[in-house]
């Protein structure tokens, strides 16, 4: 189910442990943490200088797919930089299978981060790479499970070029076989299908959903919000760096779709058209904006299927019928102001 | 919470420390830096012959002075703030350390596999030019004391230098402020400033098995190895602490 963000602390709760510390929340402070969660974030805060990028954020993860969904700079990489331990939360805590995993070699083991970053090492073939991350997490046979995870992202372990020469789809491939070479069991892949094209795109997707069905944590951050939906039913959608909404992505997008919008309608007899616009149900305001009419409606469905038959009614042409606040920002907005 | 437990992972330094070593050495190779570096090497080499042509009841003097005042004084600590300074911070300005540091290893590991990959590098481009610049000389008995001096600068330049580049954004630019300031300005006015000064352990080093003095080299024999070698441990210790606290992009 959807759940809302948790409300803020009150000042009669106990205070937060220190940043870093093992994470032990209190069933209190979320509402409610899966019995099977892998991943629990709670109450963190984090704070470059006076900037706020990430505001007292609460939730948990649990095997299968979940995505982080948010327009750029909402705070995502953050949340997942603390959630690898990349990064100490300025206030409350973060626990990878119920421990801290700021330098913490147990959970490090169990953690696979594909960054958004686009840059790579200049002097390493695709299998050196992974074959060198996998040296690292301790994994018995590096070369051979290497070459595995590359052709699981098809790509060639024999391909001798180096790096950056790759494009930027490959690339983000071999982050990909890197995160996952050594079988963890928290996967966290930061904007991981840009620069792939479709068809790469519906393979790393069936990918990921292979990865949280064999009862891995998988959390893909995106922005795209057409993207999210093939990821499966659990989102979290962070904007301004506050939780915004959390639970199954059928819910979220519903809230999203039913939201008040704002259209502007073109017409070759707008006042006609706007006096009989006031009288719809359906239409909450009217406004004109130079030659065109600019409508609030509460529900844009039924605002789709009246407008025509009501345009031909009072005898007006309609040229334009178009959404002025359809960007990903306009509803992250939304759904924070909820 | 969760019934699932972490694997025990234990990585042993033997596994990790050679991994991360093959991929920061490759790294550093560049085809600027062994240019850079080579150059300087030619010009230690190049002086040493300039040396040879100075009267010959100066040319001990002379040539014992040019090692000090251009090998131990530019060579070592500039070829060293070339490689050692970027070994990390390059990856952290690039934000590529994420792919070395989110694994389940010790940051010393990590840290003294950075410097293993500096001290090897550096060893060839700048003791090879030293020995053959302190051959050149004619002097047979320069060719030991300047070997040590060399690595030991080499071991202490390399530690101190990594740990700037992990710790400061500008450490680059603070080795270099250190190198000109200290090391070669401030140093030189007084004894016990001079104590603080890498350089002057290497002068006294380089100073065993000559008859000539070198001014300020005046520190025991036992602490002129002793001390580069303890400022490298504690350099790549405030290495790895420096990687353990910091905020990885």
């Amino acid at each position: 189910m959807t759940t809302p963000p948790p409300p803020p602390s009150s000042p009669s709760q106990p205070p937060p442990p220190p940043p870093g510390a093992i994470a032990q929340p209190s069933p209190s402070q979320l509402q409610p943490i899966p019995a099977d969660a892998l991943v629990v974030v709670d109450r963190v805060s984090k704070f470059f200088g006076d900037i706020v990028a990430v505001s007292d954020v609460t939730f948990a993860v649990s095997p299968g797919v979940t995505a982080l969904l948010g327009p750029n700079g909402a705070g995502k990489s953050t949340v997942l930089r603390m959630m690898c331990g990349l990064a100490l939360p300025s206030s409350g805590t973060v626990s990878v299978m119920g421990q801290s995993p700021r330098s913490n070699p147990e959970i490090a083991a169990e953690i696979g981060l594909a960054p958004q970053q686009e840059s790579v090492f200049g002097h390493l073939t695709a299998l050196q790479f992974v074959r060198a991350s996998a040296e690292l997490q301790g994994v018995a046979n590096a070369d051979a499970e290497a070459r595995r995870v590359l052709q699981l992202v098809e790509l060639d372990a024999n391909d001798q070029r180096f790096l950056p020469t790759y494009s930027k789809g490959m690339r983000q491939r071999v982050k990909l076989a890197q995160a996952i070479v050594h079988e963890p069991r928290v996967i966290l892949l930061d904007e991981p299908l840009s620069g792939l094209d479709p068809r790469q795109r519906l393979h790393m997707v069936a990918l990921f959903h292979e990865l949280g069905d064999q009862g891995r944590a998988v959390i893909v951050s995106s922005h795209v919000l057409e993207e999210v939906e093939r990821f499966g039913s659990n989102v979290v959608v962070i904007t301004q760096g506050r939780l915004a909404a959390q639970g199954d992505f059928r819910e979220i997008r519903a809230l999203m779709d039913n939201r008040p919008r704002r259209l502007r309608i073109s017409s070759d007899r707008p006042r006609v058209l706007a006096s009989a616009l006031i009288g719809e149900d359906n239409v909450s305001g009217v406004r004109f904006s130079g030659d065109h009419i600019e409508v609030d409606t509460n529900d844009v469905v039924a605002f789709a299927r009246a407008i025509a038959p009501l345009s031909k009614r009072v005898e007006a042409r309609l040229f334009e019928v178009a959404p002025l606040d359809e960007g990903l920002e306009s509803v992250f907005k939304y759904l924070v102001g909820r | 919470m969760t019934a699932v437990e972490p694997r025990p992972t234990t990585i042993s330094p033997v596994a990790s420390i050679p991994a991360f070593y093959r991929v920061l050495l490759r790294g550093q190779l560049t085809r600027g830096r062994l240019f850079g570096l080579g150059v300087l090497a030619g010009i230690s080499i190049l002086l040493m012959f300039v040396g040879r042509g100075v009267a010959a009841f100066d040319r001990e003097q002379a040539s014992v002075q040019l090692l000090s005042d251009y090998s131990i004084a530019l060579l070592i600590p500039l070829a060293t703030l070339i490689l050692a300074t970027p070994m990390l911070g390059n990856l952290i300005e690039d934000r590529l350390l994420v792919y070395l540091w989110l694994k389940p290893v010790p940051r010393w590991h990590l840290a003294v596999a950075a410097y293993a990959a500096v001290v090897t590098a550096l060893l060839p481009v700048v003791v090879v030019p030293i020995v053959v610049s302190a051959a050149i000389t004619g002097f047979g008995g320069l060719i030991v004391p300047a070997t040590l001096a060399a690595v030991l600068g080499v071991i202490a330049y390399s530690g101190l230098y990594l740990f700037l580049g992990v710790r400061f954004t500008w450490g680059l630019w603070l080795g270099l402020l250190y190198l000109v300031l200290w090391e070669n300005v401030l140093s030189r006015f007084s004894n016990g400033m001079a104590r603080l000064s890498i350089r002057s352990y290497l002068n006294t080093v380089l100073e065993q098995g000559t008859d000539v003095s070198i001014p300020l080299a005046e520190r025991a024999t036992w602490s002129s190895f002793l001390i580069p070698i303890a400022v490298a441990i504690v350099a790549v210790a405030l290495t790895a602490r420096a990687l353990a606290r910091t905020d990885i992009e």
